[in-house]
């Protein structure tokens, strides 16, 4: 059972507050925070956390200040964004499909981006800033393959889904045969970037993924109600008055949009935008897209996993998408086997 | 607070509105008139075309030919949200509410009328928590005009049949309509909910002088509330008039009653 408590507010207004994921949401945005800092502190040159808090308030000594505000925390800045926007741009893509699947990550978006960064890496060469234009470019194309191939009065459950997966073999193939015609050292390029890694990431990164979500978090979140209602079916939503094809359209370019920026800050990080979501939303035990949960839960599990592969493997070994592929990868197989159990699928 | 119920409701007019499913015509030119202030009720067997209609009036269904005016304003051409901003509000056949409570889901009926947005309702902003508090009061006085005061803070889930069926109708009221389209209000329900809901809709339409156009096979319940009935027939409009008129009537006789008379000894 949901706990619903009425809170009184100075004014006299009883407010209707979740309560439970109110904590959830604060709790979440603190593990990303502790991790942050954690994670600022670890690499070659251990920093300790305090010093690491001292040093982002101003008053570090200016060796550290180096090391944390020019290397380390815009790759830690650059890990929160893209976290938080895959986890919402997951919660926006399972809340429209209805289905806990219909997120960027099976429907092809990843790879989509990804194949538009290798053209740009294979065929050209191009900079660090031509490849994340090119992953941008790639990712909005695939969304609006996606979007002109499955809409047909709403793309709700297995439809969007099993375009997506179609639309994803392609552009996979795509990306297999760009690798084949790739020179050795392009490939490795290619690769490293495949995996979805923070490694050298800095400001460059941050300014363009902060204006993006400082842009459409607010949009998104005016759009939330809307969002909710049409959980009960789009002729219910209409018959309230919301605006159901435009709050869908709406919502769906910002997932889309929000997928090929972070897949360009960072290359496609795997199962963040699918695992987050659902964390989050067991986590509350509310329904409803969770929309801010969710974006707190990828935030959080990206700078961890990030952490954590630092911490097993060493700075700059291993890439953090493989861990988050590796987590995310088991959980979709517990979900595929408690779904199975409960029998819905 | 709103200014909507204190004028009459204009008129619902419904002229020769042809429906077609992929060969099967779900509404052959019908016609009806919903006068201000009166309950119109549409009767007829199952897939009739009574809902098929409701799609229509609330905008979801285009029709192949006709037309539907509130007033002087086409509704046919409208989008479904702009016809329910303009004053026309739906239940569905099917129970659809959201988890929550009752006032949660009440209140979602307020979201064409909220006009703070989602930052300074979060922020608490004063016009936004004035807004805010002016619906929850609204919404809580519906929930008692229709039953569900004591339910106002529960859970849907936890509610009676009938009761959350009520819920649906309450939400559509939160909408402040002019005009009520109830499809089935009672189907499903026992004969003490189906008593409590007629006594509410008549209530509703004493009270807040709404328009209300009803979907219902419980003939009972039409018989009593109904000024004027409609019976659809595999899409035809094949009888008009008031209850009694449409009681007599042989071709509704053979048609409908004919089929199904157990309304009828309950009435
Ligand atoms: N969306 C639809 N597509 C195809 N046929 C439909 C659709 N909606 C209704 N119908 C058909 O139209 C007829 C009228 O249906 P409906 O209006 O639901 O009847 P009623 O509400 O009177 O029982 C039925 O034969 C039904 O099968
Ligand atoms: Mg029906």
């Amino acid at each position: 059972m949901k706990t619903h408590r009425a809170v009184r507010t100075p004014g006299g207004l009883s407010l209707r507050v979740d309560v439970r994921t109110l904590v959830v949401g604060t709790l979440l945005l603190l593990v990303a925070l502790t991790a942050s800092v954690v994670l600022i502190g670890t690499g070659d040159f251990p920093i300790p956390a305090a010093d690491v808090v001292r040093t982002l308030l101003g008053e570090g000594d200016p060796g550290q200040e180096f090391i944390v505000t020019e290397l380390r925390l815009p790759r830690v800045l650059v890990g929160l964004l893209v976290g938080a926007s895959l986890g919402l741009a997951g919660a926006l893509f399972q809340s429209i499909s209805r289905n806990p699947l219909g997120s960027p990550d099976v429907l092809g978006l990843g790879q989509g981006a990804t194949a538009g960064a290798l053209v740009v890496i294979v065929l050209f060469s191009g900079t660090a800033n031509q490849v994340a234009l090119g992953a941008l470019v790639g990712g909005l194309a695939t969304g609006f393959a996606i979007y002109l191939l499955a809409w047909k009065r709403g793309v709700h459950g297995y439809r969007l889904v099993l375009v997506g997966i179609g639309v994803s073999a392609v552009v996979t193939a795509v990306n297999g045969y760009l690798l084949t015609k790739s020179d050795i050292v392009d490939a490795a390029r290619a690769i490293v970037w495949m995996t979805g890694s923070l490694d050298g990431r800095d400001w460059d990164q941050v300014w363009p993924l902060l204006a993006l979500c400082a842009l459409l978090v607010p949009l998104v979140l005016a759009n939330s109600r809307g969002l909710r209602m049409m959980e009960m079916g789009d002729d219910v939503s209409y018959a309230l008055g919301v605006r159901v094809e435009r709050v869908r359209l709406v919502l769906m370019l910002s997932a889309v949009l929000l997928t090929a920026a972070a897949t360009a800050a960072s290359g496609p990080v795997g199962f963040v935008a699918l695992t987050a979501p659902q964390l989050a939303r067991r986590l509350t035990r509310s329904p409803g897209p969770n929309l801010v949960p969710a974006m707190c839960m990828g935030a959080a599990l990206l700078v961890s996993a990030d952490w954590i592969s630092q911490r097993a493997f060493g700075a700059g070994q291993l890439p953090v998408g493989v861990v988050t592929g590796v987590l995310g990868g088991v959980y979709l197989l517990w979900l595929l086997v408690t779904e199975r159990r409960a029998g819905r699928i | 607070m709103n200014d909507r119920t204190t004028t009459a409701p204009p008129v619902l007019d419904v002229r020769d509105v042809t429906v077609r499913f992929a060969g099967l015509t779900a509404l052959d030119a019908v016609s009806l008139t919903v006068e201000p202030g009166t309950v119109h009720a549409i009767i007829g067997p199952n897939g009739a075309g009574k809902s098929t209609c409701f799609n229509v009036l609330s905008g979801l269904c285009r029709p192949a030919a006709g037309t539907v005016t509130l007033g002087d304003t086409e509704l046919t051409r409208l989008a479904p949200h702009r016809i329910a901003a303009l004053g026309v509000a739906r239940t569905f056949q099917n129970i659809v509410t959201t988890h929550g409570t009752v006032a949660d889901n009440l209140m979602l009926g307020r979201h064409a009328l909220t006009r703070a947005g989602f930052a300074a309702t979060a922020l608490r902003l004063p016009g936004a928590v004035r807004e805010q508090r002016r619906h929850l009061a609204r919404a809580r006085e519906i929930a008692e005009l229709t039953g569900l005061g004591a339910h106002f803070d529960s859970p849907v889930a936890l509610l009676s049949y009938g009761d959350r069926k009520r819920v649906e109708l309450a939400r559509a009221l939160c909408l402040e309509p002019r005009v009520l389209l109830l499809d089935e209000p009672v189907a499903g329900m026992n004969a003490a909910e189906r008593a409590r809901t007629a006594e509410v809709v008549g209530e509703l339409r004493t009270e807040l002088g709404l328009s209300i156009v009803l979907v219902e096979h419980d003939m009972g319940l039409v018989m009593r509330l109904a000024d004027d009935v409609t019976v659809l027939d595999f899409g035809r409009s094949i009888a008009h008039g008031t209850p009694d008129e449409v009681r007599r009537d042989p071709e509704v006789l053979r048609a409908y009653l004919g089929t199904d008379t157990q309304g009828e000894d309950a009435a």
